[in-house]
């Protein structure tokens, strides 16, 4: 299934990057969800510690991916292993939509301006 | 030739003011059904009304619980509104056609909860307690807001008639 998911991070990846998608924060320290148009799909991506999850639910909040990587998990892969692609692709998506969630890149233009008047 | 005629323009009368008869009645019938079916949108919408403040009280609830620190009431009133929510939802689609996307969103923030609440209160950091409580202040706003809409709609539609 690690490939399956780690193609549908690369998807998300993309079109986070083209701005097609939204995402806002989720209970969790660490967590972003965006829910596809229509409501038929979200994804769920998480970084607490070292353990990345990624979920993709259906419309009855079905997990119907659920994928749970921890570091340790991934020490002794080789290179290009699924596995370790799709922990390194979740932490990127999580980085991705943390910085659009939190609308980091507006808030330190404003932060600059804000230091810059005083 | 003069009773011809005048049997011709009473026959004529007698068809026009048949038609005439018949398009009041088509008119009274169409006006009697329409009047039924706005009736039975009023009630479908009074029902998602009634269905939706119900929905918002249980999050009121759920806030409150979360607002004193009682996790486990608030773990239970989480799975109260998670199978409410996914009823009203499938009931009336119709009403909530616009806001499917939104409501989608606070089904999955419910789900999100109910497992971050399994783990146990303990392990909740206290950046997830306060989003927990601003999460939970938006549910209810979505709901109590999609509740009022609902009856100011009937309102509206009742003093129209």
């Amino acid at each position: 299934m690690s490939e399956r998911s780690q193609g549908f991070v690369k998807q998300l990846l993309e079109k986070t990057r083209e701005g097609k998608l939204s995402w806002t924060t989720a209970f969790e320290d660490g967590q972003f969800k965006t829910v596809l148009p229509g409501g038929q799909l979200a994804f769920v991506v998480q970084v607490k510690g070292d353990v990345h999850r990624f979920l993709m639910l259906d419309e009855k909040q079905e997990a119907v991916l659920d994928e749970t990587i921890t570091k340790a998990d991934t020490e002794r892969e080789p290179a290009h292993h699924p596995k370790l692609m799709l922990y390194l692709g979740i932490g990127e998506l999580q980085a991705l939509a943390r910085t659009q969630a939190l609308q980091v890149n507006d808030k330190l233009v404003q932060a600059e301006q804000l230091l810059g008047s005083i | 030739m003069a009773i011809h005629d005048l049997f011709d323009w009473t026959n004529a009368s007698v068809g026009a003011a048949g038609l005439v008869l018949t398009v009041f009645a088509l008119l009274q019938a169409t006006g009697a059904k329409k009047a039924a079916q706005q009736a039975s949108k009023n009630i479908r919408q009074h029902n998602a009304e009634v269905d939706f403040n119900s929905l918002a009280r249980i999050a009121k609830e759920l806030h409150g619980y979360v607002e004193d620190g009682r996790m486990s009431e608030a773990r239970l009133r989480t799975t109260d509104l998670r199978s409410e929510l996914a009823t009203a939802i499938r009931t009336h689609g119709r009403f909530v056609a616009n806001e499917l996307s939104r409501l989608r969103e606070r089904q999955i923030d419910l789900k999100l909860i109910t497992e971050g609440l399994n783990g146990g209160p303990e392990t909740l950091s206290s950046t997830e307690r306060i989003r927990l409580l601003r999460i939970t202040g938006e549910i209810l706003e979505a709901l109590a807001g999609l509740s009022g809409q609902f009856r100011s709609q009937v309102d509206t539609e009742v003093s129209s008639v």
